[in-house]
Order: C-alpha cells, then sequence, then structure tokens
C-alpha cells in the first residue's frame, strides 16, 4: 500500500479559484436517499483512472499565513506508478495550474508536473497513521469481501423460503461464492 | 464534512514551543503497539488518520491532522475526546488553543475552527461502504471460504444443518 501526501504553495490570487474548482469536480456525494442507485452518485474523476485509491484528498491549507494545496492518497501500488498517473489527468494539470509548480508560474505540462509530484522534496512523511484495515489488503479484495458480504445477507433475507435443495443451490449460484468456487 | 458516508477533517495546528521531542515519542510509541488506540478501533468508525508534523520533524512547527471516518458528524470527535482523552492529550497538548479532549465541547469548537475540510475527496471503495461494514466483510470472509471448504461435496440436507451453523455464527458480520 502507498502512502504520499504533497504540499505546493498556490500562486498569490489563486486560491478561489481554486478552491471553486476541486469544489466544482464531480465527487463522491452522499446518494439522495438510502434508496438511490449507485448511478445517482457522480464518480470521482480520478475513481478507475488512478490505482485503485483507499481514500485521497485536496484541499487548500494555510501553513504559516500561506495557502498551500495539500494532497494525500493511500493507494495500492507504487508512489511512482501512483503519481505518474495523476500528472498525465487534466484535472490534476488544471488543480496545479493554480499552483506554483514551474519557475515563471506559468501552468505545467504533463511532464512537468509529473516531475513536480515525483520529487521527493515535495513529498512529506506522516510520523504517524492510524488505519482500520489491515494495510497488506488491496482496494480490490476489500470490495470483493463487501461483495461477498452483500450477497450473503441477501441470501440469509430469503432463506427461510428455500428448501435444502434450493438453498444449496442458490449458495453456490451466488456470484462471490462462484468465484471462491473456482479458485 | 460528509462525503457518501465518509466523513473528512483536515485541521492544522501551531505548535507550542520546544514540543518536537514529546510528539516524536508520542509517534513513535504510537508506531510500535496499538494498544493505546484499540478502544478507538474497536468503534469501528474511525477509517483512517494521519499526523505529519511541518515542516519536518526535525523543527516543526505545525501539526496538519487528517481523518476520514464513518458515522455521524456531531459524535465522531466528541466520542474520540471522550473514550482517548490522554491520547488526545498526548498529541494536541502539544498544540496552542487546546483546550483539552474534556468536555469535549471545547474539543469540538476547537476542531470546527481549524478544520479546512476537503476540497475534493474520493475513495474506491464500493458505494455504501462504512468502516464497520468494511470490519464485518473482512471478519465474514474467511468463515465463509471454511464454510465453503467444509461443504464441498455434502448433501443438500447437511448443508442445510451447516447452513443455519453458520448464520449462528456470523449473524453479527451480515
Amino acid at each position: 500500500m502507498g502512502e504520499v501526501l504533497i504540499l505546493t504553495p498556490v500562486r498569490p490570487g489563486q486560491v478561489q479559484s481554486l478552491r471553486v474548482y476541486l469544489n466544482g469536480l464531480p465527487r463522491d456525494a452522499t446518494p439522495a436517499g438510502p434508496g438511490a442507485p449507485p448511478s445517482a452518485v457522480p464518480q470521482s474523476p480520478f475513481t478507475g483512472v488512478l490505482p485503485p485509491t483507499h481514500f485521497a484528498r485536496f484541499v487548500v491549507i494555510e501553513l504559516d499565513q500561506r495557502p498551500q494545496l495539500l494532497f494525500s492518497s493511500r493507494f495500492d501500488g507504487t508512489v511512482k506508478e501512483y503519481l505518474r498517473a495523476l500528472a498525465a489527468t487534466a484535472e490534476a494539470q488544471v488543480i496545479w495550474s493554480h499552483c506554483q509548480v514551474t519557475e515563471d508560474g506559468a501552468a505545467p505540462d504533463h511532464g512537468q508536473l509529473e516531475r513536480h509530484l515525483c520529487d521527493p522534496g515535495h513529498q512529506f512523511r506522516s510520523q504517524y497513521v492510524v488505519g482500520a484495515f489491515p494495510t497488506q489488503l488491496s482496494v480490490h479484495q476489500i470490495n470483493a469481501a463487501l461483495t461477498l458480504r452483500a450477497q450473503l445477507s441477501r441470501l440469509a433475507t430469503r432463506a427461510a423460503g428455500l428448501d435444502q435443495w434450493a438453498l444449496a443451490h442458490e449458495f453456490r449460484q451466488l456470484p462471490a461464492i462462484r468465484q471462491l468456487l473456482s479458485r | 464534512m460528509t462525503y457518501r458516508r465518509w466523513g473528512a477533517v483536515t485541521t492544522v495546528s501551531e505548535l507550542k514551543r520546544h514540543q518536537q521531542l514529546r510528539l516524536r515519542a508520542v509517534f513513535a510509541l504510537g508506531n510500535m503497539t496499538t494498544i493505546a488506540i484499540r478502544p478507538l478501533l474497536k468503534m469501528r468508525i474511525i477509517a483512517l488518520a494521519r499526523w505529519t508534523l511541518w515542516p519536518d520533524d526535525r523543527r516543526p512547527t505545525h501539526l496538519l491532522f487528517e481523518t476520514n471516518w464513518s458515522g455521524s458528524d456531531q459524535t465522531y470527535i466528541p466520542d474520540f475526546g471522550r473514550i482517548m482523552p490522554i491520547q488526545w492529550q498526548s498529541i494536541w497538548g502539544a498544540t496552542v488553543g487546546f483546550p483539552g479532549a474534556v468536555p469535549t465541547t471545547g474539543l469540538v469548537d476547537l476542531v470546527d475552527v481549524l478544520d479546512a475540510g476537503v476540497g475534493h475527496f474520493w475513495t474506491d471503495y464500493d458505494n455504501g461502504a462504512t468502516t464497520q461494514t468494511v470490519a464485518q466483510a473482512l471478519a465474514l470472509r474467511p468463515e465463509v471460504e471454511r464454510f465453503v471448504q467444509d461443504t464441498a461435496g455434502a448433501s443438500a440436507a447437511e448443508f442445510h444443518q451447516r447452513w443455519h451453523e453458520l448464520l449462528l455464527k456470523v449473524h453479527r458480520l451480515v
């Protein structure tokens, strides 16, 4: 599991427009209601584009009265692979165009942003990290466990109405169980 | 702020002078053992918390704190403060303006003032996932794997019997 925290100074006069841009990105909003379909939940533009992400955030903070863009993420894969994928996204290039990445303050291109993000001098090491889930588990493994739980819960709800043959059959037909059996 | 079912807080706190040794010791201890945070993890609310000294751990002037959790915005910080007052004190006691972990009203007010929230947050966990459902799913999986192994080739009657045994064992996880 990779972990990264990057701070970049925001260019003078760019704080508000950076905040507006970040807030305007499609986000993992709370569903409209408990029964809202998954399609009603807009996805982050980084989902499915970067290596799987456990948790990530962009936020503008004030450090020593200077605005800084904080980007932090916990993800699967290596730091370099992750940051290279991030730098290649159009959204990341817009986000960091508000920051002091190049010497003349111009918006960075893909290569400049990649060099900036991958420069260890811009990365900060966290002294203490507490996570609820084992660090060796990938997002895929966590989602597979969630899928298994959801399918088993649904079967448990209707199991009382099934005879013993139907129950055994339906259990073995659950996609998550078939996946377990095929290993 | 809450995104999908995940809450997110980002704070920046100014450090009191000469606190680096104390914080380094607290963090070193925290990295060696989870004993001090077990009550927090048992709540199955917090998903991630990260403390970073800025600009570095030799001469830090500020403490960055980021956390994600699932559950009520109103109770997360008060619960955190109530359950682990010594741990809060040991870290945030090094910061300017910390009113103490309890009573938690002062703590909540401080976090409200310091919290920069997030501009953009995402997670690739399935929609609807929470700390509790992930923990339950991870505990359930080996039980089901064992069940699948044990019932391979079982008759329908035997499967039915074992199914009920499984449900009794894992009913708190589904």
